[in-house]
């Protein structure tokens, strides 16, 4: 016991002393300033650990404008927040399938973006696995931000504004797709959600309604097996018996692995901000949450793949809905919906 | 105890040691031999021309639009053990039509090697390390924006036998990881070959297309115009361009 503590002390000694050793003497004025994230009491350790991407102010607020600008996409109108807005914590309100370039939908419902650093695979499908290069789907995507990658750097390149930021935040040298996505992900990574009401009453600062605490229990028992907390996610692809839409033909997981055992199963959605991302389900077939816990109790379709957490429908009665309802708006994070760090520079 | 502290000092002064070397400048060692690969796109050992029309070992006709495929570890051998290789970067996209991206050289200290090898593709741990810069970048049209992953190979073309439409076939293969791994490892055996100091020697590979049908499967385009997706048939793709490589020539000036 004694001897591993040691151990692991003199592991950091060397880590320190590397640190020094290695130091570049050019410090000073010019350098970004470092910035730290810090992972909220109660959650596990992040999957992205901004390897090779050390954080800094400068960096945050270069993904910040690059997020905002809708020189990124191709006729200007389609940044990344206009399908992520804050105040749906980051998802797209009122829309099932969002805009994009040339009158066209998505395919799937903008998710809201905050805990994304936990994230081992991202999108409904878990097609993106780092990420770093997750905005290259939108930007590419014909129906979405319609651009290249080429094309946006060219824009970058050619604004002084920008010249200088990517200057800021990595230093000399060109301005390429890599210095880019590394931005965004600075900015994305940084939204945490983890000061709702349930925070709150988990630290001891407020407490549950009677309603809120009954539906936390009903929460505990037949939701959090998927909707895992704190995340309110396990990461895992699952088919909750969604009926296949007949246009879209969107069978999940199966569209990356090819493998008929992952026919129809998509990513367990965190319910954080729940009250704020509507509408629901991964093409925002549900108009509410309350739409969606019916789909539970009464229509889950039975396939090869249906989870057995629900196969047999999840009995969920009149009372205990509206009590689940209680605590699901407990989760809403009004601190991020609200946080002025995250909104558009003026 | 001691044998705790003693492992601080170890890591200490193997930290120490790596950041002298970044300092200290390159120490003049012994020979250095250069050897250049040239990698040569060809149909049946001529010379691929883009737009011209070419028939396949199964009967039909194809025009090549774009063929690309990234290099990486070139190694020499003599009689199965590596030559020691200096190589500046770990991987070259070669593209039939940019004429500087299918030559590039290396260096060695040895002299004396019978064998070439190298690997076709991009290493599972770089498709899933975010963000990559140089030949990895995204922007050179390699990389699967929806599913994560480098396009290893790619090679686009029009054919009569297509069922696409204008006739096109689009054969992007990719996978990493597990059974859709289709990194593959190339090795050719070469004649004795010597180097000389202050000279380049030149070895010249052909990358023969119509083994992309049907170098080990038979896949033919009226069958197969087109895949987009790592799995079982990217990997037979993979399987049969792995077979075009072939030394053309070497020439030691
Ligand atoms: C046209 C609307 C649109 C635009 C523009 C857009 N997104 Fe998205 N975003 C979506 C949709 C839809 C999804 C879900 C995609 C899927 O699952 O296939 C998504 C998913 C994501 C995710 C993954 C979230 C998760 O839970 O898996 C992140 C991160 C993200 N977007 C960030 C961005 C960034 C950064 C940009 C700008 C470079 C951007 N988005 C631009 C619509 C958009
Ligand atoms: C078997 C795992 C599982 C269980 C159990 C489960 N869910 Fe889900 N939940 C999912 C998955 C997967 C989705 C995404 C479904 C889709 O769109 O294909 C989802 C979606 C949702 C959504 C929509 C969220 C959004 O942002 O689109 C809500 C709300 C929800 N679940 C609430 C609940 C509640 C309340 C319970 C308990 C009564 C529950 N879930 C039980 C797996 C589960």
């Amino acid at each position: 016991m004694k001897r591993s503590i040691l151990y692991i002390l003199s592991l950091l000694f060397a880590g320190l002393f590397a640190v020094e050793s290695c130091k570049k003497q050019d410090g000073g004025s010019g350098a970004p300033t470092p910035l730290t994230f810090t992972v909220p009491d109660g959650f596990p350790a992040p999957v992205y650990t901004f390897e090779n991407n050390t954080p800094t102010e400068q960096g945050f607020q270069l993904g910040k404008k690059l997020f905002y600008d809708g020189r990124l996409s191709k006729d200007g109108n389609f940044p990344c927040a206009s399908c992520h807005q804050q105040f749906a914590a980051f998802a797209t309100l009122d829309h099932p399938l969002s805009h994009g370039f040339d009158n066209q939908f998505t395919t799937r419902n903008a998710p809201g973006l905050f805990n994304i650093a936990w994230m081992k695979t991202l999108h409904w499908d878990g097609g993106i696995n780092h990420i770093e290069v997750q905005p290259l789907a939108p930007l590419e995507a014909t129906n979405e931000m319609a651009e290249t990658i080429d094309n946006v750097i060219a824009k970058l390149k050619a604004d002084a504004t920008y010249r200088q930021m990517f200057k800021a935040a990595f230093g000399e040298g060109e301005i390429d797709s890599q210095r880019m996505l590394k931005a965004l992900a600075q900015f994305v990574a940084m939204i945490v959600s983890n000061d709702s009401k349930y925070d709150r009453v988990k630290k001891g600062q407020a407490t549950f309604t009677i309603a809120e605490e009954s539906g936390y229990k009903i929460f505990q028992a037949k939701c959090a097996s998927c909707h895992t907390e704190p995340l309110f996610t396990d990461d895992s692809f699952r088919n909750t018996g969604l009926a296949l839409d007949d246009v879209l033909k969107d069978y999940g997981r199966m569209r990356i692995t090819g493998d008929p055992a992952d026919s129809l199963k998509f990513k367990v959605p965190s319910l954080r901000n729940v009250f704020a991302t509507f509408p629901y389900g991964h093409d925002g077939r549900f108009y509410s949450v309350g739409a969606v816990i019916d789909h539970y109790r009464s229509s889950v379709i039975n396939s090869a793949t249906t989870d057995p957490l629900v196969k047999n429908k999840i009995p969920i009665s009149d009372y205990e809905k509206l009590d689940l309802l209680s605590f699901l708006e407990t989760l809403t994070d009004s601190t991020l919906i609200n946080n002025t760090r995250f909104a558009a520079n003026e | 105890m001691k044998k705790v502290s003693l492992y601080g000092i170890f890591f200490c002064v193997l930290i120490f040691s790596a950041c002298q070397k970044e300092l200290t400048g390159n120490v003049n060692t012994a020979r250095q031999y250069t050897v250049r690969i040239t990698f040569q796109p060809a149909v049946n050992s001529q010379a691929l021309a883009i737009g011209e029309t070419y028939q396949n070992d199964l009967g039909e006709d194809y025009t090549v639009t774009a063929f690309r495929f990234y290099a990486a570890y070139p190694s020499l051998k003599n009689n199965n053990a590596a030559l020691n290789v200096t190589n500046e970067k770990k991987y070259r996209l070669v593209d039939a039509g940019i004429s500087s991206s299918v030559s590039f050289t290396i260096t060695t200290a040895d002299s004396v090697f019978n064998g070439l090898s190298f690997q076709v593709g991009v290493d599972s741990i770089d498709n899933v390390s975010g963000a990559q810069s140089g030949d990895l970048d995204p922007g050179k049209g390699m990389f699967w924006t929806w599913n994560s992953g480098y396009v290893m190979a790619k090679l686009e073309g029009t054919s009569s036998f297509s069922s696409m439409p204008a006739n096109e076939f689009t054969y992007h293969v990719g996978g990493f990881s597990g059974v859709n791994n289709s990194i593959r490892i190339i090795a050719l055996s070469t004649q004795q070959v010597k180097l000389n100091t202050g000279h380049t020697t030149d070895i010249i590979v052909q990358a023969d297309i119509n083994k992309w049908f049907s170098g080990v499967h038979a896949l033919k385009i009226s069958d197969n115009a087109f895949v987009h997706s790592p799995g079982a048939l990217a990997k037979q793709y993979a399987d049969n361009y792995a077979t075009m490589f072939s030394i053309a020539e070497i020439v030691s000036e």
